[in-house]
């Protein structure tokens, strides 16, 4: 069972966990070529525009650009619909610089946290543990889908916790992610 | 390293065979359906393949933990309505799709069994990581409805949704239709195939 986060860097390692990380090139389920935490690079190019300091897995050596496009397209023309990412190690030789990958994933986590503010304008009044968990629910379903919680909204605003922790459900996510972050708001009880 | 000679020549002979069934997909979204099944009409209407944007409409929230709210959509309303006007494109997979400002809808039609079209679908929120998947058994049907002005009647075509069977974010799972047999395969969302018939799911 994963812990109530209540710091950032606390929410961004279990965010990897809950979406999938990978410092290798892998296909996404619509066989995009993506890295990271579903970070799509729409080409050989942007995998090499992306400056993300890829390095040789075996070596450490710094990656070509030759080699970035290789690695590309080798994953490109892998299989589609493998899970976990990992299963894509074979088809690829590089590794991209985890600080890279963390830099990029703080900055969609930092428009996760604008949508999440859009939605409700009390967010960055809640306790940290249940701004986690709504910080939670707008990486995954974007602005769109944040907006269809209208019940949480509703609980946040009478600061019911609990009912909160139950209108946060997602029909379709892991089990273990919908009871953690249920948790994490439920945690804000006391 | 990165994985032999043989295994690449493995992987483009698959590859090859995946690009087949896409074809054959891409087939069945364009309104050869009758073929996976006993259909006696293709899942198109007014010569084009049915509006993901209707049926989008018949997913419920994400929030929500109940079954469709919306069962039954006019398609020949929707078909030149403001209401449903986004733009319905083929993709690169064979699945029919619309991008609409709020998500990205794509269907493709597994088959057909007892007139009932097996559809997978996939809902992307903009914006999100998600894309959740599920499958929709849905049926075309035609019969007399009143017209705007609620005067006279006309014969018009009505899809509506029978049953759904939610998926999961990115679930990997293969769906597949024999006969009237479904089977949405095993996952990191179920351990084992989920097998259920097409037949009597109305009753």
């Amino acid at each position: 069972m994963s812990q109530i986060v209540t710091t950032e860097a606390g929410f961004l390692e279990q965010l990897k966990v809950f979406e999938g990380f990978a410092r290798h090139m892998y296909l996404d389920t619509r066989a995009n070529v993506t890295i990271g935490t579903g970070l799509l690079l729409a080409s050989a190019d942007a995998a090499v525009a992306a400056g993300l300091g890829f390095t040789l897995r075996q070596s450490g050596a710094p990656a070509t650009d030759a080699a970035v496009r290789d690695d590309y397209d080798s994953v490109a023309g892998a299989p589609p619909a493998r899970y976990p990412p990992s299963e894509y190690v074979p088809y690829t030789d590089l590794v991209a610089s985890l600080a890279a990958l963390n830099d990029e994933l703080a900055a969609r986590v930092d428009t996760a946290r604008d949508d999440a503010r859009a939605y409700d304008a009390r967010f960055d009044d809640y306790p940290a543990s249940v701004r986690y968990g709504l910080l939670d629910l707008a990486f995954n379903l974007g602005r769109p889908g944040l907006l269809e919680y209208r019940r949480l909204r509703a609980a946040l605003h009478e600061r019911d916790w609990a009912s909160a922790a139950e209108e946060s459900y997602r029909y379709g996510v892991q089990d273990t992610r919908n009871q953690a972050i249920a948790r994490w708001i439920r945690a804000a009880t006391g | 390293m990165r994985m032999s000679s043989t295994r690449v020549f493995s992987s483009v002979i698959a590859i090859l065979a995946g690009l087949i069934v896409t074809s054959t997909a891409g087939a069945l979204s364009a309104g050869s359906a009758k073929a996976a099944g006993s259909c006696d009409r293709a899942f198109m209407f007014d010569g084009a393949p049915v509006s993901a944007q209707v049926i989008a409409a018949f997913e419920p929230f994400i929030s929500d933990r109940t079954p469709p709210i919306v069962t039954e959509i006019n398609l020949a309303a929707a078909r030149h309505s403001n209401e449903y006007a986004a733009k319905t494109q083929l993709g690169p997979r064979g699945q029919v799709v619309a991008d609409m400002p709020d998500t990205h809808y794509a269907y493709r039609v597994v088959g057909c069994a007892h007139d009932t079209f097996v559809l997978e679908t996939e809902r992307a929120p903009t914006g999100g990581s998600a894309v959740f998947k599920s499958v929709l058994f849905v049926r075309l049907n035609t019969r007399q409805a009143y017209g705007a002005a609620g005067r006279h009647l006309s014969r018009q075509t009505f899809v509506s949704v029978t049953r759904r069977i939610p998926m999961g974010d990115r679930d990997t799972a293969a769906v597949t239709l024999q006969g009237d047999e479904l089977r949405i395969g095993s996952s990191r969302y179920r351990d084992g195939p989920l097998v259920t018939r097409v037949a009597g799911e109305t009753e």
